[in-house]
């Protein structure tokens, strides 16, 4: 039999009853959560995960003197990038973005020792 | 082309879906600037248009009738399993959306979706015709309820939550497929496995993405369906109620239980998250709406 159960109906009692540890590591779970939504670039038909390896690759094939290039995305399919250089322009700003942000929140929630802080909510 | 957010609303017996349209609306404006469509009907309408933030929907797409779809539970504020109501499910009407939306790009999104950030934005002059995801996550990893597959050993699950769609012969393709699913529920719910009991567009537009992603698995040989530009949604679920706030901020009860140490605040920034508990959506989301909206007007 399902027992009924009333939820906190405030931010206030939901923190008293908050185990910080709990909150820490959850946390640190959306905050990857956000950064690995922020690092997926589509272009033509393909999806691309933006991580070191690829900015890498990119920055490869430019330096070669290669600006058109047939490129795997996430899902192994060829997708022509016809221009490179404007590509990697907007992977690595995006890709820096997401993890200047990521690292905010980490050190952030690092600093914190209550739940109210981690959670930028005021006491 | 023309670009823009559709959305439906249809009040029941219960629920009073135009209540959750206004804040819906003001975060898409605030975060997406992009111009608004709702489908709805003249009684629903009506109700809406005495609402202070009205004139955030830029046009109405009217119908005037639904077809119910048997009953579905609305959950308390709280979560509470005891004090849920039932009320008529009227949402077989969303698969017409191809056919109503007003704008050569579409993204559809679901009334209780708060979008929080600008990421829908990277879909516009999309190659690709028809966009869903597929991947979901919750307030707190443990928790029920990340349906991954219609069935165990069946078909990727997509979530229609928020979709992106191009009017384009493909994307033509998959919305009438979803009819035919939809006018052979029964049928697919015995060939892919899955419950046929209530009709869920969710369902019906997972049968066409593994078909149209030539039927071969989730990476298929051309994968037509891609996901928005951020794959993975973040669903607050019934026992997880939103508790505040901001216009890119919000918490949630993540988990909470028997065991104390599991108890834990959600918070999110920047995010945008579907917030199922449409009860703590109206006690908390609305006048907070409600309260940006006087004060823009003062």
């Amino acid at each position: 039999m399902t027992q009924s159960t009333t939820l906190p109906q405030s931010l206030d009692e939901m923190l008293s009853l908050s185990n910080a540890r709990a909150v820490y590591q959850n946390q640190l779970r959306l905050a990857e959560l956000k950064f690995k939504n922020a690092c997926v670039l589509t272009h033509n038909l393909g999806e691309f995960r933006l991580d070191v390896p690829f900015l890498a690759y990119l920055t490869m094939r430019l330096d070669a003197g290669i600006d058109r290039a047939v490129i795997l995305d996430v899902h192994d399919l060829p997708i022509l990038v016809d221009d490179i250089e404007d590509l990697l322009d907007t992977a690595n700003s995006q890709y820096h973005m997401a993890l200047n942000t990521y690292y905010e929140e980490i050190m952030r929630l690092r600093s914190s020792r209550k739940p109210a802080k981690m959670v930028e909510a005021s006491e | 082309m023309t670009r823009g957010v559709l959305l439906f609303a249809h009040d029941n017996d219960v629920f009073e879906y135009h209540r959750l349209v206004i804040p819906c609306a003001w975060f898409i404006k605030k975060h997406l600037g992009v111009p608004i469509a709702l489908v709805t009907d003249t009684k629903t309408r009506d109700r809406l248009l005495v609402m202070r933030g009205a004139d955030l929907i830029d046009e109405f797409v009217m119908i005037n009738h639904t077809e119910s779809n048997g009953t579905r539970r609305y959950a308390s504020h709280d979560g509470d399993t005891e004090k849920t109501t039932v009320g008529q499910f009227l949402n077989k009407t969303r698969i017409d959306m191809y056919d109503l939306t007003p704008f050569d790009e579409t993204v559809y999104m679901d009334l209780d979706y708060i979008v929080m950030n600008d990421s829908i934005n990277k879909v516009w002059g999309s190659s690709s015709p028809f966009r869903i995801n597929r991947q979901i996550e919750t307030m707190r990893k443990e928790h029920h309820a990340t349906e991954a597959r219609l069935h165990d050993l069946g078909i990727p699950m997509y979530w229609s939550t928020v979709m992106y769609f191009r009017k384009s012969p493909e994307a033509e393709l998959i919305f009438e497929g979803a009819k035919f699913v939809k006018d052979n529920y029964s049928y697919f719910s015995r060939l892919f496995r899955f419950h046929d009991g209530v009709f869920r567009n969710d369902i019906a537009l997972s049968v066409v993405a593994h078909l149209m992603n030539s039927g071969i698995g989730p990476h298929g040989i051309d994968e037509t369906v891609q996901s928005m530009p951020e794959p993975t949604l973040l669903f607050a679920w019934d026992d997880q109620p939103i508790l505040a706030i901001d216009q890119s901020r919000a918490w949630f009860v993540g988990n909470i239980g028997s065991e104390s140490r599991n108890n834990a605040v959600a918070y999110v920034q920047d995010q945008s998250v579907h917030v199922v508990n449409k009860s703590a959506f109206l006690r908390v989301i609305e006048p907070w709406v409600a309260e940006q909206l006087e004060n823009a007007d003062d």
